[in-house]
């Protein structure tokens, strides 16, 4: 039967590196969207909708400015850069800005610069055309005028039109959207490297990045660093503990091939179920090591423990407390999909794939591969002597006394300093260098982006349309000219027609037979059909549907974004302030969903052992629990959804160690202690390295795991231990 | 007795000016007259008739006042276009022909009388000759005219004069 699943156990693992193999061939195959941490089902569909697609459409923006002592030579960078940017995907603005001219000329008789029709003042435009037509080189022609003779589009794509590529203060900005998410790791390997050739190329020439392209990228190359830290400390540690306890190279190859199946599995079940997986899944993975390898060790200390019984026997010892590690760590994980964040689901799926099949492998392949010692006896000596201090280790009352005053001060001191951190601005550390070259564009452009937009919904587009209109009618110009709304350009049905009455009536009527005796202008058709081109996709994408309910994206700059918005179908939205709210009541719902972890793990453990004594060993993580909040804020640092999101897993590492000795006691009472300390210091080891961790998600999740099953382990050893005592004295 | 152009020196200073324009379709040419004072990084482009507009052009932007009201900044859709802002206005009006070379092909006209010359520009960037065919520039001591003919037929012809008083 074993045999037949060490055969299946194999093929899975085959299979899953097909699978892998396949998937790392897609572009799509990784991510990097630190978005994915936010709990997507906190929020209502539209708004939600709509935060991804101002979102998308503002990560996928991409400025640089460039400027340089001759003029002339930075005009060649920049055309340079352009060129380079162009061939990794970058649409420019100029393209856009002429779609954006041509949109502009097809609509002018309909839009006007004014936010309400009320205010539309026919002389000022007249005027402001008058003054067109003799400024210096202003872009007329004689083609314009006999279609525009009052230079609406001109003065339309002053008023409304975004700031965009061209000359800008003291340089010039390249500006456009990719075509792909900035948080593609293919397109920002493609999108930096050709920034960095062209910084090579022109070192004369200075310039400054935004774009989320860039700050991606700069996270993305910090979780490969975090991954090669962490997983290489693990690793080289771990492998070090096993070489000096079990001295034989088999220990290590079983262990490093049942850390291996656990991998490809888990990266195999992700690539199934998730069409990208996010690079902090990787990160948060790495601790897989310290967990899967435990088994492993489990495994492989019946070895000397038995003096090589045969498989089936080493087997039968380690198979129920087996089973109930991995159930119980499977379900720590599996729990933290409850909370609807797409990067735990993924973590959930990585981890429980990951966990079951290091599981299988351990109980199917593992006894093939680990032969009887050539000095089985020298082995087990060894192994006894490594274990004597353990076992020489007496607990006393006093100990009982002295734990339970460091758990109370950990505690108390805990308490004293607890504080929460739910504000997501503050979750991942930016660049300070490409923050202050952020700065310096958004300077230069004069527009004081903020990351709020306004959003407007209705039952179809016109009635979204209406209501964006409402409220920036009632918004100071200065308000509106912050704004980059799409009714602006592409009105609602009656705000078309209204805007065109004013227009034909207090402009052309009273205006038009002058200035065509003024110019001398041959022919004028101001209301000649045009035939009107789709809008340009930097306006069109601030539109969108979700549920049946329609919406419009509008950014907001600074001023804009300090505006009340009164009103049925409009709001303003602040992402951060939506998703930091989001955490903290995920915060409360974490404590009920604990107890109901709790709760499952008494059910696994009562089934599997019939016995109400077997409860004991939820006391460890228990525990464990407690300190996993109560270190890190007695530390100083604060607890945030991720430290909460990490007790999932404290309870199903934490028990482990106490089924471990539970079953030692219970049955053969043959000694744990040693490989019990081996797996849980691989598992502290490996968490607690998290926490070096620059990003504050995976740091907090690293702390509080170490911490708790720190204390578990320790805590798992007072009541079973004390129970054995007491059999050992009554013998 | 003129000066070869490449020879010329850099003249900064106050000149006067008539900008004709005229545009297909429009039988009347639209002229303004006015005042350019340049500076080394600074072109105050003032009209007075028919209308009084102040532009001003630095490294830092482009600003227009109308009729003494407040200064506003111009932004490029607008306002002006590339060649008026940097690729080659200054370098026209105060005669710095060598710097021009890194935007246009500069080829000799014909001659005029006198000794007086004519320079044909044209544009190396194809975005810029999109819009822009030639520019001829003409003098003898120094730049007296500007013609921008237009890739659309429309033309502008700049007279420069130097400044009364």
């Amino acid at each position: 039967m074993r045999g037949w699943g060490a055969v299946l156990c194999v093929l899975w693992c085959l299979a899953a590196c097909a699978i892998i193999g396949v998937r790392v061939q897609s572009a799509r195959a990784f991510d990097s969207d630190i978005q994915n941490l936010l709990p997507q089902n906190a929020l209502e569909p539209t708004i939600r909708a709509a935060i991804a697609d101002a979102s998308r459409v503002a990560s996928q923006r991409v400025a640089v400015l460039v400027w340089g002592e001759d003029p002339a030579r930075t005009d060649e960078a920049a055309a340079d850069l352009e060129r380079s940017l162009a061939e990794v995907g970058l649409t420019p603005d100029r393209t856009d800005g002429e779609a954006l001219g041509r949109w502009l000329f097809a609509n002018r008789n309909a839009l006007m610069c004014a936010a309400n029709p009320a205010d539309f003042d026919p002389d000022a435009v007249a005027r402001q055309s008058q003054v067109m037509l003799y400024a210096p080189l202003a872009p007329i022609s004689g083609e314009m005028l006999v279609r525009d003779p009052f230079l609406l589009t001109l003065q339309l794509s002053q008023c409304l039109a975004p700031p965009s590529a061209g000359y800008v203060s003291d340089g010039v900005l390249i500006s456009g959207a990719l075509g792909d998410s900035a948080f593609r790791i293919d397109v920002q390997d493609q999108v930096v490297p050709a920034y960095e050739a062209w910084k090579a190329r022109w070192p004369d020439v200075q310039a400054a990045r935004a774009g989320a392209v860039f700050f991606a990228e700069e996270g993305a190359r910090q979780a490969r660093r975090e991954i090669a830290l962490i997983g290489g400390v693990s690793g080289i540690v771990i492998l070090a503990l096993l070489f000096v306890c079990f001295r034989r190279p088999e220990a290590i190859v079983g262990t490093l091939a049942v850390t291996a199946a656990g991998g490809v599995g888990s990266l195999a079940a992700a690539f199934l179920v998730f069409p990208s997986v996010h690079v902090l899944v990787f990160v948060f993975g790495t601790a897989l090591i310290g967990v899967t390898s435990d088994y492993a060790l489990h495994y492989l200390a019946t070895g000397p423990q038995t003096g090589w019984a045969p498989a089936a026997e080493r087997v039968k010892r380690v198979s129920r407390p087996l089973a109930v590690c991995a159930l119980a760590t499977a379900l720590g994980f599996a729990s933290l999909g409850i909370f609807g964040v797409a990067i735990f689901n993924q973590v959930a799926v990585f981890a429980v794939a990951g966990i079951l099949t290091a599981w299988w492998f351990t109980m199917t392949v593992l006894p093939l591969m680990d032969l009887r010692a050539r000095k089985p006896e020298a082995m087990a000596a060894w192994w006894a002597k490594l274990e004597a201090p353990f076992l020489a280790f007496k607990w006393k009352p006093a100990w009982s006394w002295v734990g339970a005053l460091v758990l109370l001060s950990t505690i108390g001191v805990g308490v004293a300093r607890f504080s929460v951190l739910d504000d997501v601005r503050q979750f991942q550390p930016r660049s300070a260098q490409l923050a202050a070259e952020e700065q310096r564009v958004r300077e230069a452009v004069g527009f004081s982006a903020s990351p709020s937009f306004l959003l407007s919904y209705g039952a179809d587009a016109n009635e979204a349309r209406a209501r964006e209109e409402t409220i920036l009618s009632r918004w100071p110009e200065e308000a509106v000219r912050d704004t980059l709304a799409l009714s602006r350009f592409d009105p609602s049905a009656s705000r078309r027609v209204q805007n065109e009455a004013e227009v034909r009536a207090r402009l052309y009527q009273p205006y038009l037979a002058a200035r065509v005796q003024e110019l001398g202008l041959m022919q004028v058709e101001p209301f000649a059909a045009v035939e009107s081109p789709p809008l340009p996709a930097l306006i069109a994408d601030l539109e969108g549907e979700a549920n049946g309910v329609h919406y419009l994206v509008a950014p907001l700059g600074a001023v804009a974004a300090e505006q009340q918005v009164a009103g049925e179908g409009a709001r303003i939205v602040d992402p951060a302030s939506r998703y930091s709210q989001a955490f903290a009541s995920f915060r409360a719902l974490a404590a009920w969903a604990v107890a109901a972890a709790f709760a499952v793990c008494m059910l696994i453990v009562l089934a599997l052992y019939r016995t109400w004594r077997a409860l004991v060993v939820l006391v460890a993580p228990a525990v464990g629990v407690a300190m996993a909040v109560a270190v890190p804020a007695a530390f100083g640092m604060p607890i945030s959804f991720f430290s909460i999101a990490a007790l999932f897993v404290v309870i199903g590492t934490g028990i482990d160690h106490s089924v471990f000795l539970f079953e030692s006691a219970e049955t053969d009472g043959e000694a744990k202690e040693l490989v019990v300390f081996l797996a849980a210091l691989t598992t502290i080891l490996s968490m607690g390295l998290m926490g070096f961790s620059g990003t504050y998600p995976v740091a907090s999740f690293g702390v509080a795991v170490a911490a708790g099953v720190t204390a578990a382990y320790l805590i798992s050893f007072v009541p079973v231990r004390g129970r054995r005592g007491r059999a050992d004295e009554q013998n | 007795m003129c000066i070869e152009p490449n020879a010329l020196p850099v003249e900064y200073g106050a000149m006067s000016f008539t900008q004709t324009r005229h545009l297909n379709g429009v039988r009347a040419p639209l002229v303004s007259r006015g005042q350019a004072v340049i500076a080394a990084e600074r072109v105050d482009w003032r009209v007075t008739s028919p209308l009084s507009i102040l532009t001003t052009i630095t490294p830092t932007g482009i600003t227009q006042t109308v009729e003494g009201g407040r200064p506003q900044r111009v932004s490029p859709q607008g306002g002006g276009d590339s060649f008026l802002s940097s690729a080659g206005l200054f370098n026209l009006l105060v005669g710095d022909f060598t710097s021009l070379n890194t935007h246009y092909t500069i080829a000799r006209g014909a001659p005029g009388a006198g000794g007086a010359w004519t320079l044909v520009l044209t544009p190396r960037a194809a975005a810029m000759s999109r819009f822009v065919s030639a520019i001829e520039v003409g003098g003898c001591t120094r730049v007296e005219s500007v013609e921008v003919r237009q890739a659309n037929g429309d033309r502008m012809e700049i007279a420069l004069t130097p400044a009364e008083g």
